[in-house]
């Protein structure tokens, strides 16, 4: 039991990479109206290529192109980067419960982002609820890094998790009240936004999202060892030569952006970033270089897998996927609980 | 190669340690001593350049420590810590490994190095189990291991600083790692700044002692002239008898 475990990286990729494109054909196949999987990548390849192959229907090849491909890939990015962001926070926190929903950042995202669709004119919302977003999920995870952190440079889990608790109450009341003061047009946006869903992806939304997972892919990865040295300690890394402040000011920021833009794109859909990194972890180890890579490409993939799951599981009713997650990780939460809880009872 | 001079250092206003003059030289190991507050963990906090002096000169191969670019400074100068906070599954060779952190060896390099290390201090038997499921004894061997990785492409005789590198351990721990540290501060040329509480063990293992006191350090020298019955009743306010061991050296009881 002590001896560690490690399946080869090519392993996961490579089984990750399957269910991601089984993922990806059952995302686009699904759906009231039946479509092959043949004639769907058709329209798709035809839409990229600008050729015409497919014999779809031009209202059937709309479902391909400008509801369901969208859809997917907005999964996709969303999935990779709370994954991801997930896998950086608890390096930073040192600690695997350290998720951005269970800590309050997602929360704090939520209520930045909330605030901007209900105050902000329409017009601007589409600009300023990221921003918003991020704004709120930068100003939680500093205050939460301040609250867990002891004067010996540990953080503390029971503080990490209670200020979760809080900062959810406090957003959790003030969206309520945000929702008594909003217009219909804002009511409806806060509401379908509110639930976690990745119905009707923007074009821009699109391109924020892909832009921002390959940015905290590139961005993380350079970062690697120097997170690998964090997990030591912070003394230790400071020996290895490493500047732990500025690391931990930027990846704060850096990962406050990721959550922004997944929360602005999708509302709070949790959990994921608390499965995925803990799973790779626990098959190819807690090594970053490695980690990094394979949580994004994982989460895109368990993201895109729930998604068809809320589409088909009540068809033709969809349930928001942020449901579906919540089903599946909340009770992984408390199995990760009972296995650390020798350690959280002596806090 | 490590100078101290008029070094001085507050914190929160307050003076927590004042040095004199105090010098190292490769392949030398020093312990320090004194009682509890005396200021030695302040001084090994200056020497591995987390605290900031506010007065004086500390250097190391002529240059002054905080000006040394940092990955430079950490090919050369190593702390082996109390205790790790570690909590993630790392196995023995991957926090080995994490030495490397400021070199810039290829990745089969790496394997080799810690490798090296790891047969040399004795680590290998348990390379595949995870840190945190070993032992005292152990996780601080495979520390050393990491450490000395760390240093292994240092130009100059590197810095090799220890705190209370024995706490955790047994007594046939404790003198196995004194004994190897001994043995590879002399082979490998580095300088050694280690705090100990057993001053058998400094008479022991140690060239020179560095005294402290009351954040002052009191006087330095070689173990056997320093180590005197009354300096002893001094400082820690106790009388030891003086005894000699068959090899001719002292032993305090």
């Amino acid at each position: 039991m002590a001896h560690t475990i490690r399946f080869p990286a090519w392993l996961a990729l490579f089984s990750m990479s399957v269910i991601l494109l089984a993922g990806l054909l059952l995302s686009l196949t699904s759906g009231p109206m039946k479509l092959t999987a043949s004639d769907s990548m058709l329209t798709l390849w035809d839409a990229i290529a600008g050729s015409s192959y497919s014999q779809l229907a031009e209202y059937q090849q709309l479902v391909i192109t400008d509801i369901r491909w969208p859809r997917t890939l907005l999964a996709l990015f969303v999935g990779a980067i709370l994954a991801i962001c997930g896998a950086v926070t608890q390096g930073l926190f040192r600690n695997p419960l350290a998720d951005p929903g269970i800590i309050g950042v997602s929360s704090g995202a939520g209520l930045g982002a909330a605030i901007a669709i209900v105050l902000l004119p329409a017009s601007l919302t589409l600009i300023f609820t990221p921003v918003a977003a991020f704004t709120g999920g930068l100003l939680t995870t500093i205050l939460v890094y301040r609250l867990a952190q002891s004067q010996q440079g540990s953080t503390s889990v029971l503080i990490l998790l209670l200020a979760g608790v809080a900062i959810g109450a406090f957003s959790g009341a003030v969206v309520g009240f945000l929702t008594f003061i909003a217009n219909d047009q804002a009511l409806r946006d806060l509401t379908l936004w509110g639930m976690g869903s990745l119905n009707g992806a923007t074009k821009s939304m699109l391109w924020l999202t892909a832009l921002t997972s390959l940015f905290l892919l590139f961005y993380y990865q350079r970062q690697a060892v120097a997170l690998n040295a964090l997990l030591l300690g912070e003394a230790e890394a400071e020996h290895l030569g490493i500047d732990t402040e500025k690391l931990k000011r930027r990846l704060i920021v850096v990962t406050a952006i990721g959550v922004g833009v997944a929360v602005s794109a999708s509302g709070i859909i949790g959990f994921i970033s608390l499965v995925v990194p803990h799973l790779i972890r626990m098959s190819l180890g807690p090594d970053h270089r490695l980690l990094l890579p394979l949580s994004a490409l994982t989460g895109a993939a368990l993201l895109l897998m729930a998604d068809v799951g809320a589409r088909v599981w009540m068809a033709p009713a969809e349930l928001p996927v942020g449901l579906v997650t919540a089903l599946i990780g909340a009770p992984f939460f408390v199995f990760l609980l009972l296995q650390q809880r020798q350690r959280l009872s002596t806090l | 190669m490590l100078i101290i001079d008029q070094l001085e250092l507050h914190r929160s206003g307050r003076a927590i340690l004042s040095v004199n003059h105090a010098e190292l030289k490769p392949g030398e190991l020093i312990a320090v001593l004194g009682p509890n507050g005396a200021g030695k963990s302040s001084l090994l906090k200056a020497l591995a350049s987390q605290w900031q002096t506010d007065k004086g000169d500390l250097l190391l191969h002529g240059k002054a420590l905080h000006e040394w670019p940092r990955r430079q400074r950490a090919r050369h100068v190593g702390v082996l810590p109390q205790s790790s906070e570690l909590t993630f599954p790392f196995n023995a060779r991957e926090v080995v490994a994490m030495g490397a952190t400021p070199l810039s060896p290829e990745a089969a390099e790496i394997d080799e190095q810690s490798h090296y290390w790891m047969q040399l201090t004795d680590t290998l038997s348990f390379a595949d189990r995870v840190y945190t499921s070993l032992s005292g004894g152990e996780r601080q061997r495979v520390q050393l291991a990491r450490v000395l990785l760390q240093l292994s492409s240092a130009e100059q005789p590197p810095l090799l600083l220890l705190d209370e590198p024995t706490s955790a351990q047994d007594l046939g721990q404790q003198h196995q790692l004194l004994t190897l540290i001994r043995q590879l501060s002399r082979e490998q040329n580095a300088g050694v700044v280690a705090i100990l509480h057993d001053l058998n063990q400094a008479v022991r293992y140690a060239d020179k002692i560095w005294l402290l006191n009351e954040g002052k350090m009191v006087t330095s020298g070689s173990p056997e002239t320093i180590l005197q019955a009354e300096t002893v009743a001094q400082i820690w306010g106790y009388h030891p008898e003086i005894l000699s061991s068959k090899d001719g050296r002292q032993v305090l009881v």
